[in-house]
């Protein structure tokens, strides 16, 4: 068995009693992913990673992550790295600090293999829009792996690494682990700093990562977890920090709920039959699922909300991407500002990014702003406000995270759909509410992997850890 | 037609912290271009806000003094907008909850009368890049980016240039004595902008407004002022109507150019900035920002009031508080004549000051000297002439007591009756004709005879003194003649 295969707690082990040493790990990792043949990768540091691995002899009890392989997706800052977060108007920078997710990994005694592919500036849930072109999917290169976090996720599927981070904005890292079998977890907004994160849209934009089970997800928050006063948004006060503990523990009981249509308007029966095997069999566990009702009008407007206010703060965070201070630069010939600005980001972007952007701006505009954005938030609070009512009796929401395997990239259409199918989108009610959310491995078809997602309240994560741990125990029962 | 002038005033202070609005680079002037910024300043990506929360004591403690309600909940916003100084393409700022709101400043006008303005709102928010314009190029300076400022906001409640001054002087004084701002409106520590529209006399409907950028000193908003009543009184009178627009002033023609017309305007697109959750001020915070605030000048005007000082004397020392700050200071001695204090101060220091072109804060002069100056003269030991030569000695040797200064100079004034009759007696016979000139009604002769008596006696006799005995010869001259 390749030791990529194997969890953060078996490698630690394995390290420790020297059964393998961090060289040989990192030595797999780095020619796995120099070998890539999906597009999941931007800058690769494979050179500095053996490096590092050759340094590290001794591994410390206990700093788990010691010497562990990871990638990185390329919308996090990595001094002397170039990032470029998938888009041309980033090409050549190098960032001169790194983001706190990254120096607590480091710290922590992690090592970087790569960075990660991206859709363009994390927009996109397709992993084909980045400026390197489609991430493919490791298991089958007609179909994607699903985005924004496309290389980490395909990293993870091909076990090219022991964790991979992303980020999720509205299922970013929760929807491209139903498509790579691995566990995706988003903990609550504010719990870990978001310092070094490329903006897509900061109000709901999530650190989030790709773990081979329940466990490592715990370990990872236990290392990224924390209050930076260089992130005005993260939380200071106090929460459950025994996410380790809890995760390996499993839960006793839980009270679990779904939402009819979030299960029974799935078309492929298959996976509606196979959801309520799985509610039968945690009851076994004393995990209850039970349904409960939602107006499908808060379903509906997701996508709407979702897309108003992601591009609305999108069209604001990459007004910095000019072509004056850093990246791609515009045709120097040019003498007038304005004309400048506008031909480095005629440049820089891609289309769908464009179109974003006009969107967001478009929202935000004095004559549209009461009607589109203020009304969009509007629907995001009335969202929140019922599921925080949800959250009051039940421990969690727990959903197929996708409603197929992944597409093909032939049935994958750039122009945006009138009618919002929120099978596709319910994922962002979790960062709506900035809740913690996690995606486990669950069934397959057709030997391709389908997750499901469990939500609960914000701040809860400890305890979401070990009801996620006792569905992953149930669900590898029945397999 | 007569039109009265509505005036509304936007002022940028410049708050002097140590550090910037949202980042850790340094607040600072005059250093190497370019050296003082941080990641946030650049706009590096991943960069965040954080916000200064000396800023916001600041904030709280002007929004205090033009007695506003503070906000017990900071939300910051962004304004967005494409410029090259403005390096995130937004400035972060407070439009929908400002840090203070709905206040009032009284001024005080030349002829006594007091008047309230209102002071709808004063927000927090971060200056963007200097930049230097050339002929073919523009040269960006990011050091300033971020430096925290806050903007004051008054209601349309000035109806003159002279309210206007007055205005912003009141807001000037306010924000240096609480010594949150250099407030210098030459380098830009203190920015206004005025909107202003004529309304017909006897109506309530407002005229069309003009904004008028680029006024970088009080003489400036004064001359702006004068100049837009004139065009917009022209325009009106010639039955046109004025055009909302905004328009720089250019002081070197005294005129104002247009800028922009309001079609032009941009749309900010203000949202609430996603990267700061809202923050809640606590009671100690806002309490501890209230009571270490510096004191104001109305507590100056209180305390002077009550030396004895005059409006006028008083509102001499108030705009520099630097005086007003030294004129405090030497009353922790035993000051005899609060007025002979002040004109030593206002008089011969302030001209010493100006002449050598420093400032009162560099001048050497031991307080506790210049009161037993000031006594000296009270007491008429010395004369104020004579005194004059004492404080340029006190000037030049700041070791020197005035005791030694007057023994050194062999000064002191002669106040002894006999001898002063004697030299006056002298004086007159020598000077019959300026009697003469006095009688007939020349009143200019008497100030001759009493300066012919300081002459003789070498500036030594008490110039009352000797007036009061010359008065007594000339009568004693009338009734012989």
């Amino acid at each position: 068995m390749s030791n990529l295969n194997k969890s953060i707690l078996e490698l630690h082990e394995e390290l420790l009693n020297k059964k393998i040493t961090v060289s040989s790990l990192i030595e797999e990792a780095c020619i796995k992913v120099e070998n890539d043949d999906c597009n999941l990768y931007e800058k690769k540091v494979t050179k500095q990673a053996r490096k590092i691995a050759s340094k590290r002899t001794q591994i410390r009890e206990d700093k788990l992550l010691d010497g562990i392989p990871f990638v990185l997706k390329d919308n996090y800052s990595t001094k002397g790295i170039e990032s470029t977060a998938g888009s041309n108007s980033l090409n050549g920078y190098v960032p001169l600090f790194d983001a706190t997710v990254y120096k607590k990994l480091k710290q922590a005694g992690a090592i970087l293999i790569s960075k990660s592919t991206m859709d363009e500036l994390a927009m996109g849930g397709t992993g084909t829009t980045s400026h390197l072109g489609v991430t493919l999917n490791p298991m089958d290169h007609t179909r994607i792996i699903g985005g924004s976090s496309s290389g980490s996720a395909g990293s993870m599927l091909a076990n090219h690494v022991t964790f991979a981070i992303g980020s999720d904005t509205g299922d970013s890292v929760r929807k491209p682990a139903s498509y790579a079998a691995c566990v995706g977890f988003k903990p609550t907004y504010g719990l870990i700093s978001r310092y070094g994160l490329f903006a897509f849209a900061q109000s709901l934009d999530t650190v989030a990562y790709f773990t081979k089970n329940v466990v490592d997800s715990a370990i990872l928050t236990d290392v990224l977890a924390g209050y930076d006063k260089k992130d005005a948004s993260s939380y200071k006060g106090k929460y459950d920090r025994n996410f380790i503990k809890k995760a390996q523990d499993g839960c006793k009981q839980a009270k679990l709920c779904y939402f009819p249509q979030l299960v029974n308007n799935i078309k492929d029966k298959y996976i509606v039959e196979q959801y309520f095997t799985l509610v039968e069999k945690l009851k076994k566990h004393n995990v209850v699922v039970e349904e409960v009702q939602i107006d499908e009008t808060l379903l509906n407007v997701i996508y709407p909300t979702y897309m108003i206010i992601s591009c609305a703060e999108a069209s604001s965070n990459d007004a910095c991407l000019d072509g004056i201070k850093y990246g791609q630069s515009g045709d120097i010939n040019l003498t007038n500002y304005r004309e400048y600005i506008k031909d480095a980001r005629t440049k820089g972007f891609s289309d769908m990014i464009k179109r974003r952007f006009v969107v967001g701006t478009y929202s935000l505009l004095s004559d549209n702003k009461e009607e589109v954005f203020i009304r969009a938030q509007k629907a995001r609070t009335k969202i929140i406000n019922y599921m925080n009512q949800v959250f009051e009796k039940y421990d969690g929401l727990l959903v197929p995270a996708s409603q197929n395997i992944a597409p093909k990239i032939e049935d994958i259409h750039y122009n945006w759909s009138k009618e919002s199918n929120y099978l596709d989108n319910h994922l962002s009610i979790g960062n709506f509410g900035g809740y913690p959310s996690i995606t486990l491995p669950w069934i397959r078809e057709n030997n391709f992997p389908i997750g499901i997602n469990l939500t609960s309240q914000i701040f809860t994560d400890a305890k979401l850890l070990s009801i996620a741990k006792t569905i992953e125990d149930t669900i590898k029962e029945e397999n | 037609m007569e039109y009265t002038p509505v005036i509304g005033i936007e002022i940028h202070v410049e708050l002097k912290t140590k550090s910037k609005m949202f980042s850790s680079g340094p607040v600072s002037y005059g250093k190497k271009i370019n050296s003082q910024t941080t990641y946030l300043d650049l706009a590096y990506p991943g960069s965040m806000p954080t916000v200064n929360m000396e800023a916001v004591k600041f904030g709280i403690q002007v929004a205090t003094a033009m007695k506003m309600d503070v906000a017990r909940t900071l939300y910051f916003d962004r304004k967005n907008y494409f410029y090259t100084d403005l390096p995130k393409g937004f400035q972060i700022t407070q439009n929908e909850n400002p840090i203070g709101s709905d206040g009032v400043i009284t001024i005080t006008l030349a002829d006594g009368t007091k008047k309230n303005i209102g002071v709808e709102r004063a927000h927090l928010e971060e200056d963007t890049a200097k930049q230097t314009h050339f002929p073919k190029y523009t040269l960006v300076d990011y050091n300033r980016c971020g430096t925290p400022l806050i903007e004051i906001v008054s209601r349309p409640d000035m109806h003159s240039p002279e309210e206007a001054i007055k205005y912003v002087e009141a807001i000037h004084e306010i924000v240096t004595y609480l010594d949150v701002s250099d407030g210098k409106m030459e380098e830009g520590s203190m920015r206004c902008d005025v909107n202003i529209s004529l309304m017909e006399k006897g109506s309530n409907i407002f005229g069309t407004k003009v904004e008028c950028k680029n006024l970088n000193s009080i003489m400036n908003v004064k001359s702006c002022l004068e100049y837009e009543i004139a065009r917009q009184t022209e325009i009106l009178n010639r039955g046109e109507k004025v055009e909302q627009e905004t328009r720089r002033y250019n002081d070197s023609k005294g005129i104002t150019e247009l800028m922009r017309k309001k079609t032009d305007a941009v749309d900010y697109k203000y949202f609430r900035e996603p990267n700061i959750s809202p923050i809640a001020l606590s009671c100690k915070f806002i309490n501890n920002a209230i009571s270490s605030m510096k004191h104001l000048p109305d507590y100056y005007v209180d305390k002077f009031t009550s030396l004895g000082l005059n409006s006028y004397q008083i509102s001499q020392l108030l705009p520099d508080k630097n005086y007003a700050y030294f004129y405090d200071e030497c009353f922790s001695y035993q000051v005899n004549s609060s007025k002979i204090l002040w004109n030593l101060l206002m008089g011969d220091i302030l001209s010493y000051v100006n002449k050598k072109e420093i400032k009162l804060q560099e001048l050497q002069i031991n307080k506790e000297e210049l009161v037993n100056l000031s006594n000296e003269i009270s007491s008429e030991a010395i004369s104020y002439q004579q005194g004059k030569d004492v404080l340029s000695e006190l000037l030049k040797d700041s070791s020197k007591t005035t005791k030694q200064i007057i023994k050194e100079l062999n000064l002191g004034q002669v106040n002894d009756g006999n001898i002063i009759n004697d030299i006056v007696t002298k004086v007159i016979g020598n000077n019959e004709q300026s009697i003469k000139d006095f009688l007939r009604g020349k009143d200019k002769a008497l100030g001759f005879i009493v300066g012919q008596v300081m002459k003789e006696s070498k500036g030594k006799v008490n110039p009352n003194k000797a007036k009061e005995l010359v008065l007594v010869k000339i009568e004693e001259y009338k009734e012989n003649h």
